[in-house]
């Protein structure tokens, strides 16, 4: 005998009835009378019958709910050490997620690692899926939210996906094979951080039936990791059918030390800078001038090197060459060809025919090959110009900056702003000093501010303004001293009605920084 | 730390907010900047108190009743509590150094007095009340005109109901929303809203995802055997028949209530979730009681633009007593007496906290009141369980909540699809872990769940603020 059907069963098996309606699809078994309950006598309705029945099913179902089995999920996070935030700076976390600012929840991250603390665990999934979604990962906020959102993470593809984003996908090649120009790009960049050689390789099996676009864009993702094996490959692609692809093979070849096209372009410079020892002045001292002769006709070898030819509208050949030639050569070349270091070159040229061309062209080495040296020099220099006309073709040096070593970038900042008449235009410079400022820095930019004797207006007030860029990095220790001071410089300018809100604003930033610092280090109760 | 002695941390404040914006709004004004002049009474735990500057030239005078807790602001504000009263506590929380104790001002002590007098007026009041005789022909009247009003209404249902049954769900869904609305607004005018409320809760079943069709059928089963318990009201066994009226929509009364056994105990708040119920705010808030495992319900309502008084909060508990409203199986109470409230210290089950016991304890509930709606589960070492799709039919994951048998709870697609779900993953690291859940015979949501590491902490699962 097998087991009747269970209530929910038969109420399931009810519900053709129910859909169709009893008129259409009227119920053939008439119920017991028993079940009918106690109107009795009246024959009953098959709409009334379906009823009685659904009422008589519905708590039988409900309360003779057969739990399914399960099992239970296959892994356990594995424990994180760190104690968690106090609650407090959970709170905070969670209000900052509210209207979410990067910079503020990388500031909460770094100085919960210098606690050495983790995200609570009930806030971890927030932080998480906004942390997920960012172009740019913070690795501070990686690190707080730990071991548990990795483990949560394979749960969930999309989670999962960011902590991947930077490891090798195991299907590589078949995505380098079929997926779009974009992921292929993005595959291209981890295989080569992971394994240059397999990147190259990669990079190479589809050359020839990648079109120019992509062919440009897969070159820039595997400028990291550039050696002397990649060469062979890049100097094959310097005779590539567009331009644009030979540039930066160029481009990549000029990275490489001791590269075949560096003692090429060396060469070629050696032709073009002349040195001469000879005794100047009124006490005869020794002393090297510099002079700077480009070509008058360009040889075929420099434009197979990508030189390009044809000079831009309002540019002598010569000059555009030359330019293309400095921006080519590393700055050190300059160094072993005159025996002179960056400052002395610069001073010994400064008075050449060619000198704003060969300017333009080391503000670019200076970029591709970073020297400190060479950025402090036309730094000097830029600053010197600047009192006069900056030649069009030069780079502003603040763009060089984030390639010192950040006390060095401070200071250079620094200098920017106390020695000149427009603090309030130099501010901007801080643009690329990114958080964390050294507390030294904020206390010597705080009495840069107060000497300036500044003006502030709304306008300083408002988000994306210079002052708007202190308060979001200044080093918390001095937050305070900053908004006294913003207060006082304020009441010296002009009052605007409309300044309050915007000003409140400010204060409150700088506020919940201070108070957010704090919070790590409330005993947790 | 005296924070913790009280027993007032943020993340408690920060569930008394009426909403986000107020919340938000209080903690930027939480700093000591903010505020002119704060202090608590020299009587710890009463009173604190503090001035703040707003947009007005008086500063705003803030006052906490540190005890209940109650709140007054001089500010125009109609939040409650208001901004800078959840601002002030918030910054008592964090930190109660700079709260001096000395004397209370007389605004302070005035509201204070002003208070305990208002509470006595009330008792008062109500012991007028009932020493007045009572119209009982008066009342009887209205008693039997409402009765007879219900009565006419629950007719009119089962016709709808009848016809509904004859057409079909199918013809149903495809029908514009109107008779929907119409015969619930009919039930209203009848003084009946537990039936306005079914004929909703059928209108929206219509459109509930998978299940759908068994789902509706059992609302429908549901209806039907309330309008047939209805047309039988006055020979039905007491107990019974109150369950019936109540879910008629009857109000239910306090005194009857009070009139009940007192059941004393140390009561923990394992829960609350609030709910939009056409323009009326519904709060259900669980209690647990730690001796007599007894399960409460108290349930808050509020109507349009009304406030929910900031009530228990989960994750507290206190020593006090309840009672019950009379039901063949009562669940929802009336907190009589309530003691000093705390941070939950621990949270002992009966011997069973398997899902088997806890279904068997709802199966008895439901036996008794077959208008149950749901029901408190509280299962112990529970784990989080997956189900990925296998059929075409839905491309969701379906989640479960199992115990250390491997029985499995269904959870609700919706908490399932949520913030919250992870939350729970999250706390829980895929070990065992008590949690709290609302039961209504198909699936379960979870509103709480324990973790007891490194302290105890009951984490708040129910979404706060719904829409």
């Amino acid at each position: 005998m097998t087991a009747p059907p269970s209530p929910a069963t038969r109420l399931k098996n009810l519900t053709p009835t129910a859909l169709l309606g009893t008129d259409r699809a009227p119920l053939a078994t008439p119920l017991p009378t028993a079940a009918a309950g106690a109107s009795s006598g009246a024959p009953q309705s098959s709409a009334r019958t379906l009823l009685t029945l659904a009422a008589s099913l519905g708590p039988r179902a409900r309360a003779g709910f057969n739990a399914p089995t399960r099992a239970p999920l296959a892994t356990e996070a594995p424990i994180d050490p760190r104690p968690p935030t106090p609650a407090v700076a959970a709170a905070t976390l969670e209000r900052i997620l509210d209207a979410p600012d990067a910079l503020l929840l990388d500031e909460w991250a770094r100085a919960a690692n210098e606690h050495n603390q983790r995200v609570p665990d009930a806030n971890i999934p927030a932080l998480l899926d906004w942390w997920s979604r960012q172009q740019h990962r913070s690795p501070a906020i990686a690190s707080v939210l730990g071991e548990r959102a990795r483990w949560l993470a394979t749960f969930r593809p999309e989670w999962e996906r960011a902590f991947a984003a930077n490891t090798v996908p195991p299907n590589a090649d078949e995505l380098w094979q079929t997926a779009g120009a974009a992921q292929r790009a993005q595959v291209l960049q981890t295989v080569r951080l992971a394994d240059p050689a397999r990147g190259l390789a990669l990079l190479q099996s589809t050359w020839t039936t990648d079109s120019a676009d992509d062919r440009r864009r897969f070159l820039d993702a595997i400028a990291h990791g550039l050696d002397p094996s990649d060469e062979p490959a890049l100097e094959s692609m310097l005779a590539d059918r567009s331009k644009g692809v030979r540039q930066r093979a160029a481009t990549l070849l000029a990275k490489i030390p001791g590269s075949a096209y560096r003692a090429r372009m060396r060469e070629r410079l050696a032709g073009v800078l002349k040195t001469e020892q000879a005794k100047k002045g009124l006490l005869r001292k020794q002393a090297t001038t510099l002079s700077l002769n480009p070509p008058k006709d360009l040889d075929p070898s420099w434009e197979k090197d990508a030189i390009d030819p044809t000079a831009p509208h309002g540019v002598g050949k010569r000059a555009w060459w030359l330019q293309q030639l400095a921006a080519s050569c590393e700055p050190a070349a300059w160094q072993d060809l005159t025996g002179l270091d960056a400052a002395a070159i610069i001073g010994a040229l400064k008075d050449d025919e060619y000198f704003e061309d060969a300017a333009a062209g080391w503000f670019r080495a200076a970029e591709a090959t970073p020297d400190p040296a060479w950025i402090e020099a036309l730094t000097a220099l830029y600053r010197q110009r600047a009192k006069r006309k900056v030649p069009a073709s030069w780079m502003s040096p603040t763009s060089l900056w984030p390639l010192l070593p950040r006390d060095r970038h401070e200071s250079l900042a620094l200098s920017e702003i106390t020695d000149t008449p427009n603090a309030a235009e130099a501010l901007t410079c801080l643009d690329t000093l990114l958080a964390p400022w050294s507390p030294s820095f904020s206390s010597s930019l705080l009495r840069a501010l107060v000497a300036s004797k500044l003006k502030l207006t709304t306008y300083d007030f408002y988000s994306g303004a210079p002052l708007w860029t202190i308060a979001a990095r200044i080093h918390q220790t001095h937050a305070a001293a900053l908004d006294a001071w913003a207060t006082s410089a304020g009441e010296g300018g002009k009052q605007d009605p409309t300044d309050a809100p915007t000003r409140t604003q400010f204060s409150d930033r700088l506020r919940l920084r201070i108070e957010m610092h704090q919070e790590f280090a409330l005993p947790t109760p | 730390m005296l924070a913790a002695m009280s027993g007032w941390t943020p993340d408690r404040v920060s569930k008394l907010a009426p909403d986000a914006a107020s919340l938000a709004a209080g903690q930027a004004l939480a700093s000591p900047k903010k505020w002119t002049s704060i202090g608590a009474s020299s009587d710890a735990d009463r009173t604190i108190w503090g001035l703040c500057q707003g947009s007005g030239k008086q500063p705003y005078q803030a006052r906490v009743d540190l005890g209940e807790p109650a709140f007054k602001c001089s500010c125009p504000s109609r939040k409650f509590p208001c901004k800078h009263t959840l601002a002030l506590l918030l910054l008592y929380a964090k930190d109660p150094k700079p709260f001096k104790s000395q004397a209370e001002p007389s605004w302070v002590s005035d509201w204070m007095t002003e208070r305990v007098g208002r509470a006595e007026r009330k008792a008062e009041k109500a012991q007028a009340a009932a020493d007045k005789p009572i119209d009982e022909e008066a009342q009887a009247k209205r008693a039997a005109k409402r009765d007879d009003r219900v009565q006419w209404g629950a007719r009119e249902c089962r016709v709808w109901l009848d016809d509904l049954a004859r057409r079909g769900l199918a013809a149903a869904r495809t029908d514009p929303g109107g008779d929907w609305d119409r015969i619930a607004a009919r039930m209203i005018d009848a003084q009946a809203p537990g039936l306005a409320a079914a004929v909703r809760r059928i209108a929206g079943s219509l459109a509930s995802g998978d299940g759908w069709e068994t789902r509706t059928l059992d609302l429908l089963g549901r209806l039907h055997l309330l309008l047939e318990a209805t047309d039988k009201l006055a020979i039905l066994p007491a107990e019974l028949a109150i369950d019936v009226r109540t879910a008629l929509g009857y109000p239910q009364s306090k005194d009857d209530a009070l009139a009940g056994p007192t059941h004393q105990d140390t009561w923990t708040v394992i829960g609350q979730v609030h709910e939009d119920e056409d323009r009326l705010t519904v709060r259900r808030t669980w209690l647990f009681g730690r001796t007599t495992a007894r399960r409460a319900l108290i349930v808050d309502f509020a109507a349009g633009n009304q406030r929910l008084e900031p009530g228990l909060l989960p994750g507290t508990e206190f020593e006090g007593e309840v009672v019950f409203y009379p039901s063949g199986s009562p669940l929802r109470a009336l907190v009589k007496n309530r003691g000093d409230t705390r941070p939950i210290s621990m949270l002992k089950l009966e011997s069973n906290g398997t899902i088997a016991a806890n279904l068997l304890a709802y199966a008895q509930t439901l036996a008794t009141n077959l208008w149950l709606s749901r029901y408190p589960f509280l299962i112990e070492g529970a784990k989080l369980a997956r189900e990925s799709p296998n059929s075409a039919a839905s491309d969701h994951d379906r989640w479960y909540l199992t115990d250390a048998h491997g029985s499995a709870l269904p959870l609700r697609p919706g908490f399932a699809a949520g913030t919250q779900l992870w939350k729970l993953l999250s706390i829980s690291g895929g070990r065992g872990i008590t949690t709290a859940l609302e039961w209504d015979g198909e699936d379960a949501l979870p509103i709480a769940a324990l973790t007891i590491h490194p302290t105890t902490t009951l984490c708040d699962l129910a979404p706060r603020w719904v829409a």
